[in-house]
């Protein structure tokens, strides 16, 4: 009997520096896999955000690039336009990708760049120490809410992936959940087809995923999954807000 | 000197900023560009995240900025160091303007403003005052010695920073003249450019 069960090859083989109950390692996990599973590791590029996820590079084998406060998408521009056959993707959090970042993900969306982002959607900053994040739950609290986000003068939270589907330029836009090992098998699906179509030069892609923040959020790894189902997946749907075709 | 920005940059794995202004900016002059210019990064395999496919060995590339252990960013601080001390040796770049006879002054002057220097001291040779320019082609690094060398001539009484600026380069001019001679700035902004009488009344203020 062969083996069922193995490290994706392109994951090192090192401990992460991430918090107990984490969704990062389920989320590089799945990124890993499918980037095996289609052969493409020797011509991938990630881009790392600033971020809990900045050290990401320690925990894949292939080529990095570490880029400034939300600009992964241009980095990601930069080389897939000299580049376009490799495969490049950025993985950046809300508080790098909706704030700082903002201008900049929605640009490469709507010039249709044809790179892969990863949207990590954990409703706070994780590694600056929990301020509210452009994301952050109306009455969430944070190290910067401490009595709850107020949307009366904070607004609502972003809705990434519904914003970014607004836009004409083709594209594939999902929301995806990492709370369930269905959800997780959904969301391996997801960015198997945000890769797919990124090898098949088809579109920009990006893959939110609805994640969680035990440390942050001052819950136990299992409540912090409860409240992300409770709370935030009634706010941000899961689905695919749009697609190349235009369905 | 656009063109070669970029095998500089690709040299040292560093950006090359270039200064322009406004008379540079709105293009009035014409421009030739050369026929072919082609710049490859060389030993690029040892850092390009051009993919593992493209690479012989089975090593891949990580381009960052963080180091988070004081050791490794410290040891990366001096890489950095010996790179622009590399800069400094190889990369200093000039140009001397009637450099030939007994100067009574040095104007240090770049870009546009060089230019119109040059007819200063044009016009101030015809009355007689010789004045020689040193002409920096990079600011960075800065022609210090070659500056040093040239105030410190016998006949040169003074050192003029001529610039389009409110005297970005006076520091450096003094830095480099380190006490040896008066040095003396002019310049103008807002898109204003100085007149060769100008530069040559300044001039004449000081150096009889």
């Amino acid at each position: 009997m062969g083996k069922t069960f193995q490290k994706p090859q392109c994951l090192a083989d090192t401990i992460t520096h991430y918090c107990p109950g984490c969704t990062h390692g389920i989320a590089h996990r799945l990124v890993a896999e499918v980037i095996d599973e289609l052969g493409i590791r020797g011509r991938t590029v990630g881009i790392a955000p600033v971020g809990c996820a900045v050290l990401m590079y320690n925990y894949f084998t292939f080529d990095f690039q570490e880029a400034a406060h939300g600009r992964a998408p241009a980095m990601a521009t930069g080389i897939k336009r000299v580049r376009p056959d490799l495969m490049v993707f950025t993985y950046q959090g809300d508080g790098d990708l909706a704030s700082i970042g903002m201008g900049e993900i929605v640009h490469a969306a709507n010039r249709g760049e044809k790179f892969t982002t990863i949207f990590i959607n954990n409703a706070v900053y994780g590694m600056t120490g929990g301020q509210m994040a452009p994301t952050t739950m109306p009455d969430q609290r944070t190290t910067t809410s401490p009595f709850g986000r107020k949307t009366v003068n904070t607004g609502m939270p972003i809705k990434i992936a519904e914003m970014l589907a607004t836009l004409e330029t083709p594209a594939y836009i999902t929301r995806q959940t990492l709370t369930r090992p269905k959800y997780v098998k959904k969301a391996k699906k997801a960015i198997k087809q945000a890769f797919t179509y990124q090898m098949e030069n088809r579109c920009f892609s990006l893959v939110e995923l609805i994640s969680t923040c035990p440390t942050n959020w001052g819950m136990t790894p299992l409540d912090a999954l409860t409240w992300a189902e409770e709370k935030m997946l009634p706010y941000f749907p899961l689905g695919v807000f749009k697609t190349p075709e235009g369905d | 000197m656009v063109m070669e920005a970029f095998p500089l940059a690709e040299k040292y794995r560093n950006p090359v900023m270039i200064l322009g202004d406004g008379l540079i900016g709105q293009m009035m002059e014409p421009v030739e560009f050369p026929e072919h210019l082609k710049t490859e990064p060389s030993n690029k395999d040892d850092w390009a995240t051009s993919g593992m496919d493209t690479r012989k060995s089975n090593q891949r590339n990580l381009v960052k900025t963080l180091y988070l252990d004081p050791a490794e960013l410290n040891a990366h601080n001096l890489k950095l160091k010996a790179k622009y001390e590399q800069m400094e040796r190889e990369e200093m770049r000039f140009e001397k303007y009637n450099f030939g006879g007994d100067y009574k002054a040095l104007i240090v002057s770049y870009g546009t403003m060089s230019r119109v220097c040059r007819t200063a001291i044009d016009r101030l040779k015809e009355d007689g005052l010789e004045v020689a320019m040193l002409r920096p082609q990079f600011l960075f690094p800065f022609p210090r010695p070659a500056v040093f060398d040239a105030a410190r001539k016998e006949s040169c009484q003074a050192v003029f920073s001529i610039e389009m600026s409110m005297g970005q380069m006076l520091e450096d001019v003094d830095r480099s003249i380190a006490g040896k001679r008066p040095v003396y700035w002019y310049g103008k902004c807002g898109g204003e450019v100085p007149t060769p009488e100008e530069v040559m009344d300044e001039v004449r203020k000081i150096v009889k």
